[in-house]
């Protein structure tokens, strides 16, 4: 058969194939969607790690500093129960010595400023210090903040007698 | 500050009140090594492990987490409560250590997942890409396979580098390579096919649905006698007449309303006068729409099938419509006269005589008699009038859209006057006259068959008022005689059809024995109203009606079976059956006797089948070679009422009879001399040809005697025996019949 306008096997036909001619090989298109997806993956992946390990970090630091808060409460609970043993110990040599055994007032508080002269420097011995009468009332001080100290006691005094009522330091 | 009770002596027990200070010292013996402790009061740092330089840093002491001591370093900072409300704080701060720094997290994850991507890369990447490169050559295989419709090495190699591993891209490849080797088989098979249909007579064409050219093989292009040009259409090569036509058709095919088209159109060729083509369009599957076709020339087919087609309409001698033709004619007009309240005459038109044309001059000049009168009456009818050949010479003519009766018999007034014309064929001249009956639609008939019918009827009228007439259905049905054969006439007809023709019996003796030898069987009819019925009056009547054939049969059968029935009884006598034009031209005739008597173990031989002169010599060729047949099968063959025909002695010679019956109009002349020597002249003439004779009308002895004397083998008559019934017959028989006696 012919055919007028038409041959059936012309080679100029139109081909299927030669319209894809823009087409991407599988090959690019594999290798441009792996680096697409490796700088994705990458970048993504090492921010998300930089975050996690900040955060990491931040929480392990607060609880560090949450324990430290916590060492810090204990060892001055150590530290106050060794100066009241410490405090012990001056009262029982104060008693050894029998400073307040003479008759003489007088004495005996020169005994005893003696006796606190005598610790002064010495470590964990208490710089300052005062002694009060049954009645409250600081009869004796001594240190640097010894006088500071019979002004707050005195006025405690005061504030006692006002109220009929001797309180103990 | 620690308070102690303490014996003063003689002042009682006082207290000893000592006081530890929180210094420096005091808190890096508190403190830890990446820790810093501050002791604030009010704002303003008391004490700490950094020593005095940090008397005047500020040091917030409402605030628990991150804090930056200005130059860089991060601390966390902790409010410790140690002290009594209104007291100083301690608060911690400890150092952030950060082990590794972003820029190092963030280059490691980064290298770590690069490291992934190489192992990866290398693990499915590279897999991938060779997949991908198979891929490709698979493409390249079958870009190039399509492009090049060859299976080339270059394809082959394509493929064979995309089936390297039998996975699913091999099995394609696979599947690519033996489709391509299907498609090229399937190329060289189109081209083979294409080759063919060039080398086709036909044309074979592919178009557009608007009749444009897709494609045409040579066969069309011959056929049509063109060259196809771009944009030429189909319709420019089909005749103007039949454009519109296959357009609509063409119209129909693409708005799916048909699925295919057939017909036939001619072609538009200026070297050929006409050119029938037959086309066959079906839808093709192209996109858009196309069609497809085949066209053959069948011109001559075409002319020839209008010749069959007119031959099968029309009478082969006149030319004039046939029966078939004429009966559609008559429904046609039938249905006219009845929507447009009108008159239909048809008028069954028998010439006279005709029959001695065809005796004296022959059956050319018949024939050429024939074809004249048709003619002339043809020319004095109207446009629209029918004037058929019913057949020998009968015509019959059809008047259609008539007003009145009137009307009809001014037309047959015409016609009778055309016959009447003297008429010259060769030297002689003819002066033809003829019979007709006139049937009216709707006065006398309501359908075709009826009105033929009664047509029929009136015409068998005028013949028997002695012919040259016209005579209407109207005016015979008004007649008492007339309505008396009309009576009979449809009493016959369901007579017949009834079986109620009955079969008597006449006795034919030895005209030297008187010994019964043969008896004749005889048709006859009781009608209830008119009581016993001539056959002199039914037997023309069931020829006329055509129905003489089933009449015949039913004549024969009572015959047979009664002879059958005196055979059985020893009464062994031959029989003679009349057998009229029709039965005798019936084309299994002498197979159905045959299987008659055979059914009924009757020799052939003790049958005699007569057949009148006049049957006998019309048409004497045809009648020799049935009787012929019918002879060579046993039958013997009488001539019936001879004498009073038309045959010659060279006629008489040919014909294979066995008997001669003389007619009963010689037969009552016996008496006289001429009659006397007229009936020796016939015996002498039968036994010249071997033939016996019959002498018919025998009524008495003197006759009998002289019959004898002059030679006559059998006689029959009233003498002998009356025709009668069966059961009559049959006491004759017993009375009268007697055998032959056995020779010594």
């Amino acid at each position: 058969m012919s055919s007028p306008d038409r041959p059936p096997s012309s080679p100029g036909r139109p081909s299927v194939w030669q319209g894809l001619s823009t087409r991407h090989s599988l090959q690019r298109q594999l290798i441009a969607r792996f680096v697409l997806v490796f700088l994705l993956v990458t970048i993504s992946g090492s921010l998300l790690v930089l975050l996690g390990y900040q955060t990491l970090a931040q929480q392990t630091q607060k609880r560090s500093a949450d324990e430290a808060a916590q060492y810090l409460a204990r060892r001055y609970q150590t530290q106050q129960d060794y100066w009241v043993r410490n405090a012990d110990e001056v009262k029982a040599q104060i008693d050894y010595m029998r400073v307040f055994a003479g008759q003489d007032m007088r004495g005996n508080w020169l005994r005893l400023r003696a006796y606190f002269a005598a610790l002064e420097g010495k470590l964990d011995r208490f710089p300052s210090g005062a002694v009060l009468d049954p009645g409250g009332k600081p009869v004796f001080h001594y240190g640097p903040e010894g006088e500071a100290l019979q002004r707050r006691f005195t006025a405690d005094a005061t504030l006692v007698s006002q109220r009929d009522a001797p309180h103990p330091v | 500050m620690v308070s102690v009770p303490l014996w003063l002596g003689r002042q009682g027990q006082g207290r000893l009140v000592l006081l530890q200070p929180v210094d420096n010292g005091v808190l890096r013996q508190l403190g830890t090594q990446d820790t810093r402790l501050y002791l604030v009061h009010e704002g303003r740092v008391l004490a700490s492990t950094g020593g005095v330089q940090d008397d005047t840093r500020q040091v917030a002491t409402d605030l628990n987490g991150p804090v930056d001591d200005g130059h860089g370093q991060r601390y966390e900072q902790r409010v410790v409560p140690l002290f009594e409300a209104g007291g100083p704080n301690l608060v911690l701060q400890q150092k952030v250590v950060r082990v590794l720094s972003p820029p190092l997290v963030l280059a490691g994850s980064f290298a770590l997942l690069a490291l992934l991507a190489a192992v990866l890369w290398l693990v499915l990447g590279r897999w991938a890409s060779r997949l991908a490169q198979r891929v490709a050559h698979l493409r390249s295989a079958n870009a190039r396979f399509a492009h090049e419709h060859v299976l080339s090495p270059a394809v082959e190699r394509a493929l064979a580098q995309a089936q390297t591993d039998p996975d699913e891209i091999g099995e394609v490849a696979v599947a690519s390579r033996t489709l391509m080797q299907s498609v090229l088989l399937h190329d060289e098979e189109h081209f083979a096919h294409l080759q063919t249909l060039d080398m086709l007579e036909e044309g074979v064409v592919e178009l557009a649905p608007d009749g444009r050219y897709l494609r045409a093989s040579p066969g069309w292009a011959r056929l049509a006698g063109i060259e196809l040009q771009p944009g030429a259409l189909i319709f420019d090569h089909i005749h103007l007449e039949d454009v519109e036509n296959l357009r609509h058709q063409f119209l129909q095919l693409a708005g799916a309303e048909k699925s295919s088209l057939s017909g036939r159109v001619r072609l538009r060729r200026p070297d050929v006068k006409e050119l029938w083509i037959e086309y066959r369009f079906i839808s093709g599957t192209r996109r858009g729409g196309s069609v497809r076709g085949v066209l053959r020339d069948i011109t001559q087919s075409y002319q020839l099938e209008k010749h069959v087609t007119h031959m099968a309409l029309h009478d082969a001698l006149t030319g004039l419509p046939n029966r078939v033709l004429l009966e559609d004619r008559c429904k046609m007009a039938l249905r006219s006269a009845e929507r447009n309240d009108l008159t239909v005459a048809l008028g069954f038109l028998d010439l006279d005589h005709f029959k001695h044309v065809n005796d004296q001059f022959g059956h050319k000049t018949g024939d050429e008699l024939l074809v004249a009168l048709a003619t002339a009456m043809r020319k004095c009818l109207r446009a629209g009038d029918t004037l058929a050949r019913w057949g020998g010479d009968e015509f019959v003519v059809l008047l259609p859209d008539l007003g009145s009766q009137a009307d009809a018999e001014d037309a047959i007034a015409k016609l009778a006057a055309v016959c009447q014309t003297p008429i010259l064929i060769g030297d002689t001249e003819f002066n033809a006259t003829f019979s007709m009956g006139v049937a009216l639609y709707p006065a006398d008939a309501k359908n075709v068959e009826t009105l033929l019918s009664q047509a029929d009827r009136a015409m068998f009228a005028a013949k028997q008022q002695g012919r040259n007439t016209v005579r209407f259905f109207a005016e015979i049905a008004r007649r008492e005689e007339d309505r008396k054969a009309l009576y009979i006439q449809n009493r016959l007809a369901t007579a017949i059809r009834e079986g109620r023709i009955r079969t008597w019996f006449q006795p034919i003796v030895d005209a030297k024995t008187r010994r019964v030898v043969s008896c004749e069987a005889l048709a006859r009819w009781h009608d209830e109203t008119y009581g016993w019925v001539s056959p002199a009056t039914f037997v023309p009547m069931a020829e006329n009606l055509g129905l003489i054939r089933e009449m015949g049969q039913q004549v024969w059968r009572q015959a047979i079976e009664s002879l059958h029935r005196w055979r059985e009884r020893g009464l062994d006598m031959r029989i003679s059956v009349n057998v009229s034009r029709r039965q005798l031209f019936t084309p299994t005739f002498t197979a159905d006797l045959l299987e008659d008597l055979d059914r009924l173990a009757i020799p052939v031989s003790v049958v005699d089948l007569e057949i009148t002169e006049s049957v006998a010599m019309e048409d004497a060729e045809h009648t020799e070679k049935r009787l012929a047949e019918l002879t060579e099968a046993g039958f013997g063959i009488a001539i019936d009422d001879f004498g009073t025909g038309y045959s010659s002695l060279s006629q008489l010679h040919d014909m294979p009879a066995s008997k001669i019956k003389i007619d009963i109009s010689f037969v009552r002349r016996a008496q006289t001399e001429q009659g006397s020597q007229l009936i020796q002249a016939v015996v002498k003439i039968s036994s010249a040809f071997g033939l016996q004779t019959v002498a018919e009308g025998v009524e008495n002895e003197e006759i009998a005697g002289v019959l004898t004397g002059l030679g006559v083998t059998l006689l029959q008559g009233y003498h002998f025996g009356k025709p009668m019934s069966v059961e009559d017959f049959e006491h004759y028989l017993a009375d009268n019949f007697k055998p032959v006696p056995a020779r010594p």
